[in-house]
């Protein structure tokens, strides 16, 4: 229900919008003069890495900037409103009259302590939409349109009662309520596992085929790809590109696009680098078939939920690694993976099953009997910072993992050298904390403490997860290169199909704790023989609509 | 006290973040944490219960009003960066005063002078004198050092017993953990000025027994939020890695628990002093202290009550000298508080 008629049919026109921050002091350009165009039923995807402005541009056209934002723009029409000087009251208007906003988390966006259908009767209510005694229904209306089975016991519920797929339909039925001639979705599936970001995104997809404008933010281009005609590429606060997405992905203009687009991982991409405009081959690692560094057998791992309900982690999940193989492990939150890679690390013991590394028991023996083989194993988390002791610097944390082996601190300094050299990280300083790295920096750091043990294996759970495109893809360079280098074997948790196809000779889906498929990456991610698989495969964002234009390519182009 | 910091990052992050990426971080490790606690509800929830129910203890015992006072006056003080300068010069002269108190009178505190008796301050006595006819300025001047040892010495006992129960509560087996934390709650739950009679009733009264009584009776904050965040840190991804990497038990605990685990005692411990040095002024006022005529200055308060009308000098210009000495130290704590949980630990 629009509340202005409006003129053209432009409901979005922006020219040199720019906004500044001012924070301790120092001032952070963080859009410099943006133009938007949004017409009446158009969707258009803005993109870009963290950083790249995109999320305040879009929060300029609601008002929502926060006090210390100073926004200033030639011309700032929002629904034939101006921007530049409209009240806060006249904000309250749009927002949630002419325009609904879904962010990122639907956890943090709805308030915990109201009931589903407390939070979308409020808009309802705010803006007069239907009578008092007709809310309810509505309620109902709109949650079955997004798709929320059984509306009646769900609209009772709290955020906290529903998963992250029905929270965020719950969110953008709260969005949709005031039937919104303009949805503006910013990271509306960044934390949600591939299939429920293909549901949300259908849904999103079927507002805007009803004539619903569209404006999405993502730093994910096949999202954006998959719903948007038109696409405006962000960096440091200025649009690098635009125009229709096709065009934008099939033959991007600037450099900019092209790196970002190059440096999606996917079937194309195996055996290349993902990180140089032109791809290289990667170089060459030796497999040892025969060699076998790491067995795991029919591990399983229980443990007892709160109410004494036991839960099944992980359940009779066998590998075998062999020397220099890189093996991936995919599945969705709660498929077990993580727990799975902490039974291979010897951090949680088995409940039932074992493992063997270099054909010696691993996971029965105490930490005690593990000491002097301990090396051997390195785990390399997604978080890396929270994985370095907060007091100590790039040194210590590497010279802990030498410790007690009788080297002498020359020897110790000079392997710390080398090994920095080995990750590209030589630019640091000894003596920095890791707290003032970006995350590319530390991650590194992190693959670094990793490799100083010489370790036979290293697993990696979702190291790049956190990162941007362009710095995941120099960080998977770099793991395809210190494998070459060192012949070490990868174990690499991802939920991300694109990376896990790019990179693994051999891959393993989990799903509620079990191996549901298992084989050669190839085979399993083109000829899926499993039905989960098969969703999972399917529920892929595709980059590009049809098939794609150069010879080589398979028809998975995919992305996180 | 740091997740409600982590709390206005967020929120902070979600209103002038450059990018919805930046506050997608603290999100995840919100969510990181939520997660963390859900899978180990048992020490998660019980470390939360812990710093709640000493939170709401340490407000509890201070009384309202005083309370709203004093906390605009310090929220006043801190706003402006001068105002720490000038606690800390403060502080720095209760310190030369409790070690070198010739150095600013060189009148001794104990003399008697029957013919001077409840003067007026004049300029030969800027304080006055009391019932006695000792110079007042001089004795709060010597005092100095009897409130300071005993606020500092009480601090000190409290923290080493309160690190040794949360550290051990932290890190060994569940049962050892639930005796000790159920003794520390016996502990908290007589108020501690209460609980420090009952000691000097036991032991007797006197300056060493004041410092024990008093050190005892505040034990339990310092236990609870060491234990919580042993906890914290226990759990945390570096203690893991240094697991994989085979580190003992035993180093574990020294090099990466205990210097994490232990951050927040010295701030707490700055805090705790000006509580310790009001209880000690309390059981001084009633007897429970040094014995006269040593000039500790709830000794001094408590010999003025009666002349009051007639000498308000012998009761004011000491309740001004211990009231600054808390909220001057306080602030400090608060401050170092402030930089301490802005480091993000």
């Amino acid at each position: 229900m629009s509340t202005q008629e409006i003129s053209s049919d432009a409901i979005i026109d922006v020219r040199g919008l720019n906004v500044t921050f001012e924070r301790n002091h120092t001032r952070v350009h963080a859009v410099r003069g943006v133009d938007l165009t949004l017409r009446k039923g158009e969707s258009l995807g803005i993109v870009g890495e963290s950083g790249s402005g995109k999320s305040v541009s879009v929060r300029s056209l609601l008002g929502l900037t926060g006090e210390r934002a100073n926004v200033t723009a030639e011309r700032l029409n929002v629904f034939g409103e101006d921007g530049t000087n409209l009240s806060e009251r006249g904000w309250r208007r749009i927002r949630g009259g002419s325009v609904g906003l879904v962010l990122q988390d639907a956890l943090i966006s709805l308030d915990p302590l109201r009931t589903v259908e407390q939070e979308i009767a409020e808009t309802l209510r705010l803006h007069n939409i239907v009578s008092r005694n007709q809310i309810h229904t509505r309620v109902i209306e709109l949650l079955t349109e997004v798709g929320i089975p059984d509306p009646e016991i769900r609209s009772k519920q709290h955020p906290h009662e529903l998963s992250g797929g029905l929270r965020q339909r719950a969110l953008i039925a709260s969005a949709i309520a005031s039937e919104p001639a303009l949805l503006i979705a910013d990271e509306p599936t960044t934390s949600l596992d591939t299939t429920v970001q293909a549901q949300v995104l259908e849904l999103l997809d079927t507002r805007r085929r009803a004539g619903t404008a569209l404006l999405l933010v993502s730093h994910d281009l096949a999202v954006v790809a998959s719903i948007c005609d038109r696409v405006v590429v962000m960096k440091d606060g200025y649009v690098v590109e635009e125009g229709p997405s096709e065009e934008v992905l099939r033959h991007p203009r600037e450099d900019y696009t092209r790196n970002l687009l190059a440096a999606i991982p996917s079937a194309d991409s195996r055996g290349l680098t993902l990180s140089s405009l032109e791809r290289h081959p990667l170089p060459t690692r030796r497999v040892q078939r025969d060699s076998i560094v790491l067995r795991a057998e029919d591990v399983s791992h229980d443990f007892k939920a709160p109410g004494g309900r036991i839960c099944h982690a992980v359940r009779q999940v066998s590998l075998d690694l062999a020397r220099g193989e890189s093996l991936g492990i995919v599945g969705e939150s709660g498929s077990g993976k993580s727990t799975f890679a902490k039974i291979l690390v010897g951090l949680v013991e088995p409940s039932a099953g074992s493992v063997e590394l270099d054909n010696h028991p691993w996971s029965p023996l105490s930490d005690k009997e593990r000491r002097d083989r301990s090396r051997k194993i390195q785990l390399i988390a997604q978080d890396p910072l929270s994985s370095f002791d907060p007091r100590y610097s790039v040194e210590q944390i590497l010279a802990e993992v030498l410790e007690g082996q009788g080297l002498s601190r020359q020897e110790i300094r000079a392997k710390i050298v080398e090994t920095l050299e080995l990750v590209n990280l030589t630019h640091v300083p000894l003596n920095a904390s890791p707290r003032t790295f970006s995350g590319g920096e530390r991650q590194r750091l992190a693959i670094a403490r990793a490799l100083i043990a010489e370790p036979d294996v290293l697993i990696a759970d979702e190291p790049v997860s956190a990162l941007d495109v362009s710095v995941q893809a120099q960080i998977l360079d770099l793991l395809a290169d210190v494998q070459a280098r060192t012949g070490a074997s990868l174990i690499f948790i991802s939920h991300d199909l694109g990376v896990i196809h790019h990179l693994a000779d051999r891959v393993i889906v989990m799903k509620d704790g079990f191996d549901v498929e298992h084989g050669e990456a190839t085979a399993v991610f083109s000829t899926p023989t499993n039905e989960y698989t098969q969703r999972l495969v399917a529920a892929l964002p595709k980059l590009l609509r049809e098939g794609p234009e150069q010879p080589n390519n398979q028809q998975n182009k995919t992305q996180d | 006290m740091s997740t409600l910091t982590l709390d206005e990052d967020i929120i902070a992050a979600d209103f002038t973040s450059l990018d919805a990426r930046d506050a997608s971080d603290f999100r995840l490790e919100e969510l990181t944490q939520i997660e963390a606690e859900a899978r180990a509800p048992k020490g998660g929830t019980r470390a939360a219960k812990d710093n709640a129910t000493h939170q709401a203890r340490n407000t509890a015992s201070t009384p309202g009003v005083l309370r709203v006072t004093l906390a605009s006056a310090i929220k006043f003080i801190t706003r402006h960066p001068w105002g720490l300068y000038i606690a800390g010069a403060y502080l720095a002269l209760v310190l030369v005063s409790a070690f070198w108190p010739q150095l600013i009178s060189d009148v001794d505190p104990t003399h008697q002078n029957l013919l001077q008796v409840n003067k007026a301050p004049s300029a030969e006595h800027i304080a006055g004198t009391d019932y006695l006819g000792r110079d007042v300025f001089s004795r709060i001047i010597y005092g100095a050092r009897y409130s300071l040892l005993i606020g500092i010495g009480a601090t000190a006992i409290s923290a080493v017993v309160g690190i040794i129960i949360g550290v051990t509560s932290g890190i060994t087996a569940k049962w050892v953990d639930t005796a000790l934390m159920r003794f520390v709650d016996i502990i908290a739950s007589f108020p501690a000025i209460l609980l420090a009679l009952v000691v000097i009733a036991l032991i007797g009264p006197g300056l060493t027994n004041l410092i024990i009584a008093l050190g005892v009776s505040h034990i339990p904050s310092y236990a609870r939020v060491v234990r919580a965040q042993t906890l914290q840190v226990i759990r945390s991804g570096y203690v893991e890695q240094a697991r994989t990497l085979g580190l003992s038990r035993l180093r574990l605990t020294l090099r990466h628990v205990l210097p994490n685990a232990l951050g927040v005692v010295p701030v707490l411990a700055t805090i705790g002093l000006g509580g310790a040095i009001i209880g000690a002024a309390a059981l001084s006022f009633i007897g429970m202290g040094p014995q006269p005529p040593t000039p500790e200055w709830g000794a001094i308060l408590s010999e003025s009550r009666s002349y009051l009308r007639v000498a308000w000098w012998t009761g004011i210009f000491p309740g001004i000298a211990l009231t600054l000495t808390v909220i001057t130290s306080t602030i400090l704590g608060r401050a170092w508080q402030k930089s301490y949980e802005r480091r993000g630990a």
